[in-house]
């Protein structure tokens, strides 16, 4: 079983769900294996994206519609889509969840929630994911490469005062200060990354000094949402070296939203791309809808947007709503004002 | 309609002015045609457009290194319209 092959012994993720299942009064959920036999008799698939999602669709055709799918495992276990990249860059192929999203072939426009818990290779990663909450501390901190200050603004203003919002520079790692971090209900971020390291960038002209790293990470709290690029990058990774990771790793970090890949945005407003996606995902989660409904929503609204605006949706709108992923529980929610979808 | 040299070093001129890290980095052009996206604006529940629509963009590619000498591709994208006239200016992140 791949999960197995990845954490060891199971059972205790087994004991964590069945937890999860009996907290989520308002919810009907129901666990599979994919590549074991089920009580509902859906033939067991191999480990590939399309298979998983035909099995999806099985359970769907089997057992009604499904508002909420959540992914248990890294790309070890439930392994990202590898799809065209509609953008003319460095990136081979966009790693997504949204096929996960769609019933239909048209990827980029979600209709059902899709959220994963990367497995870290570590049981005890996972069960903390599945029992996390956080308090409210009405405050948020922001960190932004300076060249996108403006930019970055117009996205801050939703969720926070703007003397909350850092640049770097004049912020680097070693001037970092952990408590920046903690004691927050929103973590935004619109800095440089970079797939072969484990560090975000700021940029000031040809400057772009290590704004931050995961040693930064400690106590925090809130929930994240980064522009950087391959900020949400997990292949054969742990959370020394990757920075979404790490955050997961937090008690009260109930969710991290970000970009498998190369990603795109303004320099100035108005937003759009990346800017316009994050911004719109923390005015859901602001207005109390769960983790996984803000980032559909949010997906729905930026290609509403887009296509107002121009008509259609260009490389970077189709790689944006592709790129983003949300790591973490999606029934998960910020306030206590509860808006039911 | 080919995008002729006049307006490529219009576009220059100005991602020279505005974002000088890019300045005398000659882009990749590239143009599309555009065709209505039925499937987007139907699942979206949106009135279908009947109007094919022509870009054009210009790439500025660079790779810069990081203080700690990762190194990082740095695109800046400018899309146009029929008209030549700027959608939109966007940077990787």
């Amino acid at each position: 079983m791949a999960l197995q092959k990845q954490v060891g012994n199971i059972r205790p993720i087994e004991k964590s769900i069945d937890e999860y299942i009996r907290s989520r009064e308002n919810y009907q959920i129901l666990f599979y294996y994919y590549d074991m036999p089920s009580k509902h008799r859906i033939k067991p698939v191999k480990k590939k994206a399309e298979a998983i999602r035909d099995y999806v669709m099985q359970i769907e055709r089997k057992m009604g519609d499904i508002d909420f799918l959540l992914l248990l495992g890294g790309d070890e276990v439930v392994p990202f889509f590898r799809l065209e990249n509609p953008c003319d860059d460095a990136d081979e192929q966009v790693l997504s969840d949204s096929p996960y999203a769609s019933r239909d072939e048209n990827y980029t426009i979600p209709e059902r929630v899709c959220a994963r818990i990367p497995d870290n290779r570590n049981a005890d990663y996972m069960k903390k994911q599945l029992a996390k909450s956080k308090q409210l501390h009405k405050k948020s901190f922001g960190l932004t490469a300076q060249i996108w200050q403006r930019a970055s603004e117009d996205i801050y203003r939703s969720i926070g005062e703007l003397e909350e919002l850092r640049s770097s520079p004049p912020v680097t790692s070693d001037k970092f200060k952990k408590v920046w971090l903690q004691k927050k209900d929103y973590l935004y971020f619109n800095v440089h990354g970079s797939k072969v390291s484990a560090n975000w960038y700021g940029q000031q002209g040809g400057e772009y000094p290590v704004a931050m790293q995961p040693s930064n990470i400690e106590n925090a709290s809130g929930i994240v949402a980064s522009e950087s690029c391959y900020g949400a990058y997990i292949i054969d990774k742990a959370e020394s070296d990757a920075i979404s990771l790490k955050f997961l790793d937090q008690d009260e970090v109930i969710g991290f939203c970000g970009s498998t890949t190369i990603a795109y945005g303004p320099v100035a407003p108005p937003s759009s791309e990346a800017d316009l996606l994050v911004r719109y995902f923390f005015e859901y989660v602001k207005q109390g809808f769960t983790l996984g409904e803000s980032l559909k929503n949010a997906k729905l609204d930026f290609a509403r947007k887009a296509l107002r605006r121009n008509g259609f949706l260009d490389d970077d709108d189709q790689k944006t709503l592709l790129q983003f992923v949300l790591y973490g529980d999606p029934t998960l929610r910020l306030q206590k004002n509860v808006v039911r979808s | 309609m080919l995008i002729n040299r006049i307006h490529i070093d219009r576009i220059k001129k100005k991602i020279a002015e505005d974002y000088p890290e890019f300045k005398d980095i000659e882009p990749k052009i590239t143009e599309k045609e555009i065709r209505p996206q039925d499937e987007i604006f139907h699942k979206l529940d949106l009135g279908v457009p009947k109007q094919f629509r022509h870009i054009y963009r210009l790439k500025f590619t660079k790779v810069i290194q990081t203080e700690d000498r990762v190194p990082i591709d740095r695109i800046l994208m400018v899309t146009l319209d029929e008209n030549f006239e700027i959608i939109k200016i966007t940077e990787s992140r």
